[in-house]
């Protein structure tokens, strides 16, 4: 049956020969090719097609991936549902009040408008006034505006990926924008979900000690790699005889040939014999620069191949099961009879070769320490002791941060080997319980092994991973390592990155087998850290996990994990982490998540969480491509996030709120004119401005204020990550700010529309020669104030004006005039049918209303400013971000926002004395 | 060799403006207005406002109107069978081809110095009803189109048998009809207060908006196969009967009545006082007037009133403290909150700010 785990395929092939003898054999993934795979080196192929179409792997993995909504997004949605609600019921009063106070009577009294009549109302008349209502009071609802918004959002991710700071040293690591959908959740992050190894780490692995017969060694020179021997109890560092010991060689073999590293093919011409023999005969001095270009899939593998060649143990490649090793200058030859490969249950790989010399074949075993000293065969009392002083040193190493593997092997002998591979060979022609079968062989063959030794592979930091970590903490956003790595070294990773500090009270949650076990668990560190004054982090593994997100503990198991500053998850598979990142995203507050990572391993994690994020790692950009968001290292993320995505958010979150702001103060003279009216639908403006509002008189200045506007300086939200609390949790868009917003636009069209009326009241507001206005007049004065106060409200909105803001500002304006210049005063044929020809220059002739129009505007922005006022006066860090300086304000180029902790820890000293002072 | 300097350096500027725009580091002007900041600003607006707010109210103030609501005036015509004068009003709800006059006397207590204009005033009246401002066809209006007329005319737009009414549309058929005379009562002796018709409508709808279909102003000219609109007397040829260019389409009380107002109460211009004629050269003197009105247009049966105003203007217009009052307000608030940030500035000066500034973002010292 088709299914869609990509390293899960189980087959036989039969093939009946044509006298009726049929052959079997067993098919694997390793027989499987994948859609979209590449098959290279081979001219031909024997294939059948097994799946097509939607039985794909392609296609049954490509589940359909729901659509991530923004924050601002869906309170967009009920900011709208707010308006719809508003309108329909302004629609109703209007409606009611019309049918209410002129009834067929009053206006059959009103003799101008139509000839008397009795026909009775009927509902479809009063259905033809509702959306007569609905179609002039319809222009409340911003249309527009998610036009506005698209082109917005999509401009905004030019600026992300334009910023050189953000941009990583190699190729085409310009941070890279999948979605422009989210630009502003980069503001909103409460939980980081982070991988480690890739992204924290920088997943280039290390050769850095091994231990070999109880002795320790240690490479200390990284660049000509040189081992030194310490000394047991001083731990001084010693050099190493010439002649390197013969225990240290057959361990170094060992590393040399467990592994599935391959030998690059560009450093081998075709049709060289194996080996090459101008690579033997090349002298040992010149070793280094003829260490063959290795590729492997494990990163660790290849440092440790590496690690050998420096040493003198050459891996020289491989063909057909022949494997050359160059060991001290010798060549020797191995045949490869059987790769066990590495799978997470074992944890650990092997392979079983001949000495071509001696003819001994042998088991060579490496994996996590845990496996492979389990199958250690007890053996005397010395092999005991070696196993419990490499087991010493494995944690030494762990606690350094270092990835182990121990090393075992075992001597086969030839009918013990035979015996094995026909077992094998007989449990993997099995379709059904096929793994089980084969693990059973595989167990009974790494088994009595013999401890050679162990490795510790340093994964180096990232840059800047302790500051990022750091302000991150600052800001308020709640990290969580999520790795595969083994407890200890994620733990010590954790420490070395900052991520937990030597003053934080680790709570462990491991090992655990039950759910009762768990329960009790948890209920014992929710009593731990219950202590408010003290900071918790905590240890999650994956097989603990799994039993935590059971729904009993489930709530219980989060309650706690909020409480903890740093928690580190260790031994997750990728859907364990993608679980994690559900059971914090469905709480109840339902935090906002972003999830960071760079393999494959962490697009599950990614594409759970509201924010991906992506790391350009060593692994491929796999995780880059199905996250939102792109960048080439991990520092990256805090520029993202606290410059980037708090702009963003500013930015977007004032766009929305002016939208629905500008057509409150546009809309709502309309509702006050339907009083004077008669309630008869008529429209206070005229058609063209009622188009255009929305389109070019009022769109152009809030949309560069969406691009450009800062209302922090980059440096300082780089340097105080606080910052980063204010536009936390959607503030921008509460409903408070949202009621604000529209109490202002009501003040405005208040004032705007009784203004007007009260100086143009019994047509006083003069024209010239004694002439008066007309209705047309009225609404293109109130629409040209409108169009005015608004915008002016956007660019008192802002912190920084630009020229392009102001340019922005000032074509709008020019833009409006030449528009009613040319609609109302070109004298051909249809303007000057339309009844509001001439009337923009009459707007002109008439002192009255243009002195009408700076009173009003002031009177509409007064609260504003003084709104702003008190805003700035009480922002200390606004002013502190202009250096200090007193005065009306500054105009200045941004420095670069590159911060320093130096200053960091300056500036927060100050407010601390200030304190004190009071 | 310096052209192609100047080039590259725009170039160069160019680019360097390119790449801070994409660093967003432009350089910008960032205001912080806070209280001791925008202190001058205040002052200076309460400082120019309330001054200018004066000076309106003066301007205003300085504008002479006189209202004279006629609406239930008396008929001069018409006696009930005791003898008692009868209201027009109630004579025209009768029969509305009645002809009824009524007159009314007031009196000038300052001298309206020129120019003067006659306005006639509703209320009411809602010129602003969506299904009576629509109903109006232009390019008849423009002469453009003698032969169809637009649906947005009905009901009025052709009679029972097809003629067109010329004008069509409500506006047009319910336009104001009174005829208003004014006269000087000199020592018992009364004289025609000279007022003229023209130049009272916009100049783009003199000029532009309204012209008369080619062809002689008559039945058979220019105004074939049209009838005139239902409630009214004339024909649209005959509004003006001593001014051809002030007839059919082009008169301009047809024009200022085509002009739908904003609000129910509204006053259009009737006619400018002439003070080319001796004795009203500087407007019209102290004393006492006669007002003579030809009563015609019903307004009662809507509560509507009429009004007979007469009035000068300022620069600004009419009469109407309004704006005056608006920027002395607007200015005392200015120049109160100006006092009040003062007092702010000097009383706790830059501590206030600064204990202000102390909230749940402000980081502790460790």
């Amino acid at each position: 049956m088709p299914h869609a785990n990509l390293y899960d395929f189980k087959g036989r092939l039969e093939v009946y020969g044509g006298d009726a003898t049929t052959t079997h054999a067993p098919l694997s993934t390793d027989n499987l090719l994948l859609r979209g795979a590449r098959l290279k080196n081979t001219s031909l192929i024997h294939g059948m097609a097994i799946y097509t179409g939607r039985d794909t792997k392609v296609a049954l993995n490509s589940k359909i991936k729901s659509n991530k909504f923004s924050t601002v997004d869906m309170t967009m949605n009920y900011f709208l549902v707010f308006y719809l609600v508003l309108m329909v019921g302004e629609i109703i009063l209007c409606t009611a009040l019309k049918y209410g106070i002129f009834t067929q009577e009053v206006t059959n009294n009103m003799w101008y408008l139509d000839y008397p009549t009795d026909d009775p109302i009927t509902a479809r008349l009063v259905y033809q006034d509702a959306v007569s209502f609905l179609v002039i009071f319809s222009y409340i609802i911003p249309v527009s505006l998610y036009v506005t918004l698209e082109i917005q959002k999509f401009l905004g991710t030019m600026f992300l990926q334009w910023d050189e700071e953000v941009t990583g040293t190699g190729e085409d690591e310009a941070p890279k924008v999948n979605t422009s959908d989210l630009n502003e959740e980069l503001g909103q992050v409460e939980y980081l979900f982070s991988d480690k190894t890739g992204t924290l780490t920088e997943n280039v692995m290390n050769f850095r000690q091994c231990s070999v017969n109880s002795r320790r060694y240690k490479e200390m020179d990284e660049e000509n790699g040189v081992l030194v021997f310490l000394h047991p109890d001083t731990l001084e560092p010693q050099p190493l005889p010439r002649l390197l010991p013969d225990d240290l060689v057959t361990f170094l073999e060992t590393l040399a040939l467990c592994h599935t590293v391959q030998v690059s093919s560009s450093s081998h011409k075709p049709g060289e014999d194996r080996g090459g023999s101008s690579e033997v005969t090349a002298g040992q001095m010149e070793m280094e620069d003829l260490t063959p270009v290795y590729h492997a899939s494990s990163p660790d593998e290849k440092a440790l191949v590496e690690a050998c060649a420096r040493y003198g143990v050459v891996f020289r490649g491989s063909r057909e099961k022949m494997v050359t090793l160059e060991v001290l200058g010798h060549t020797k030859t191995f045949t490869s009879l059987e790769v066990l490969e590495f799978d997470s249950d074992r944890k650990c790989m092997s392979v079983v070769v001949r000495e071509e010399a001696t003819g001994k074949v042998w088991l060579l075993t490496k994996g996590a320490e845990s496996s492979v000293l389990q199958r250690c065969g007890a053996g005397d009392s010395d092999h005991q002791h070696l196993i419990n002083t490499t087991a010493d040193h494995i944690d030494d190493y762990a606690m350094t941060g270092l990835r182990t593997l121990a090393v075992g092997r075992r001597q086969l002998e030839e009918k013990q080997y035979l015996g094995f591979t026909e077992q094998l060979s007989k449990a993997r022609q099995m379709v059904e319980g096929r793994e089980a079968a084969v693990r059973k062989v595989t167990d009974r063959m790494e088994a009595d092994l013999t401890l050679l030794g162990a490795t510790g592979v340093e994964d180096l930091l990232q840059e800047g991973v302790q500051e990022t970590l750091e302000s991150f903490r600052a800001a308020g956003i709640k990290v969580w390592v999520l790795t595969g790595d083994k407890v200890e070294t994620a733990v010590n990773i954790a420490y070395s990155c900052g991520h937990f500090k030597r003053f934080m009270t680790i709570l462990t949650l491991t090992g655990l087998t039950n759910t009762e076990d768990a329960h009790e668990m948890v209920t014992a560190c929710m009593e731990k850290s219950s202590s408010e004054d003290k900071m918790y982090g905590l240890v999650v593994d994956g097989s603990s996990l799994v039993l935590l997100l059971d729904h009993n503990i489930k709530d219980d198991f989060y309650r706690l994990c909020t409480r903890c500053w740093a928690v580190v998850c260790c031994r997750m598979s990728p859907s364990q982490k993608a679980e994690t990142v559900r059971l914090v995203k469905n709480s109840k507050e339902s935090p906002r998540c972003a999830a960071v990572g760079d393999g494959a391993n962490d697009v599950s994690m990614i594409q759970e969480a509201h924010l991906g994020l992506g790391i350009m790692g060593k692994e491929g950009r796999q995780a880059v491509r199905c996250a939102d968001f792109g960048v080439a290292q991990f520092r990256f993320l805090r520029k993202l996030l606290f410059v980037h995505g708090h702009w963003n958010y500013v930015r977007l979150a004032t766009f929305v709120q002016f939208s629905f702001y500008k057509n409150v103060a546009f809309n709502t003279p309309m509702v006050f004119f339907t009083i004077w009216n008669a309630y008869s639908t008529q429209s206070v403006y005229e058609g063209l401005v009622l188009t255009m509002f929305n389109v070019t008189c009022t769109s152009l200045p809030v949309l560069l204020f969406g691009l450009v506007e800062q209302n922090l300086p980059a440096s300082l939200l780089m340097t105080r990550p606080h910052l980063y609390q204010r536009v936390a949790h959607n503030a921008v868009l509460s409903w408070t700010r949202f009621f604000k917003w529209t109490l202002f636009g009501l003040w405005h069209s208040v004032v705007m529309y009784f203004g007007l009326m009260g100086a143009c009241w019994d047509d006083t507001c003069g024209l010239p020669r004694g002439q008066t206005p007309d209705l047309y007049l009225f609404g293109l004065a109130l629409a040209t104030l409108c169009i005015f106060v608004v915008n002016i409200k956007i660019m008192m909105e802002s912190n920084y004006l630009t020229w392009v803001f102001v340019g922005g500002l000032a074509i709008t304006f020019l833009g409006y005039s030449v528009m009613y210049l040319l609609y109302t005063g070109i004298p051909t044929l249809p303007f000057i049918t339309y009844e509001i020809y001439w009337a923009y220059y009459r707007i002109f002739e008439s002192p009255s209303l243009n002195l009408t129009f700076l009173v009003l505007g002031v009177t509409c922005l007064l609260p504003d400013l003084l709104d702003k006022i008190y805003t700035h006066t009480t922002d200390k860090e606004l002013r502190r971000g202009r250096d200090g300086k007193a005065g009306i304000g500054s105009f200045r180029c941004q420095q670069s926002s590159v911060s320093d902790t130096d200053s960091l820890s300056q500036q927060e000293r100050k407010p601390g004395l200030l304190v004190s002072d009071l | 060799m310096s052209a192609q300097a100047s080039t590259e350096q725009s170039k160069v500027k160019q680019s360097k403006f390119k790449q801070k725009f994409k660093q967003q580091r432009l350089p910008a002007w960032q205001p912080i207005l806070t209280a001791d900041t925008v202190l001058p600003a205040f002052f200076l607006f309460g400082l120019l406002f309330v001054p200018l707010g004066a000076a309106l109210l003066f301007f205003s103030r300085s504008v002479k109107e006189l209202q004279l609501d006629y609406t239930e005036c008396n008929s001069t015509t018409h006696k009930d069978d005791s003898g008692n004068e009868l209201r027009c009003l109630d004579v025209i709800d009768k029969d509305i081809m009645d002809n009824c006059t009524c007159r009314l006397n007031f009196s000038i207590g300052d001298t309206f110095t020129k120019n003067v204009y006659l306005y006639y005033g509703l209320d009411n009246f809602y010129q602003n009803h969506r299904r009576y401002v629509k109903s109006r066809y232009d390019k008849q209006l423009l002469g453009k189109d003698t032969t169809t007329v637009s649906s947005e005319c009905e009901p009025f737009d052709k009679d029972a048998n097809g003629n067109i009414y010329a004008p069509c549309g409500a506006i047009a058929n319910s336009m104001f009809n009174d005829t208003l005379l004014l006269y000087e009562i000199n020592e018992g002796s009364t004289h025609k207060v000279p007022l003229v018709n023209t130049e009272i409508a916009w100049p783009s709808d003199r000029k532009i908006k309204f012209k008369n279909p080619p062809g002689a102003l008559n039945e058979t000219g220019a105004f074939a196969n049209t009838v005139h609109p239902p409630f009214w007397t004339r024909n649209v040829w005959e509004l003006d009967p001593n001014n051809p260019d002030n007839s059919g389409y082009q008169n301009e009380d047809l024009m200022v009545w085509m002009r739908s107002a904003a609000f129910p109460t509204f006053r259009k211009l009737y006619r400018r006082v002439d003070h080319t004629v001796e004795g009203f050269k500087f407007g019209l003197h102290m004393g006492e007037y006669q007002l003579m009105v030809d009563y015609r247009y019903p307004v009662h049966q809507f509560g509507g009133r009429k009004r007979m105003i007469l009035s000068t203007t300022s620069f600004l217009g009419g009469k109407n403290s309004f704006l005056g009052i608006t920027y002395i307000a607007v200015g005392c608030v200015c120049l109160l909150l100006g006092v009040v940030f003062l007092i702010i500035h000097i009383k706790f000066g830059k501590r206030a700010v600064d204990l202000l500034n102390i909230n749940q973002n402000t980081p502790y010292s460790d």
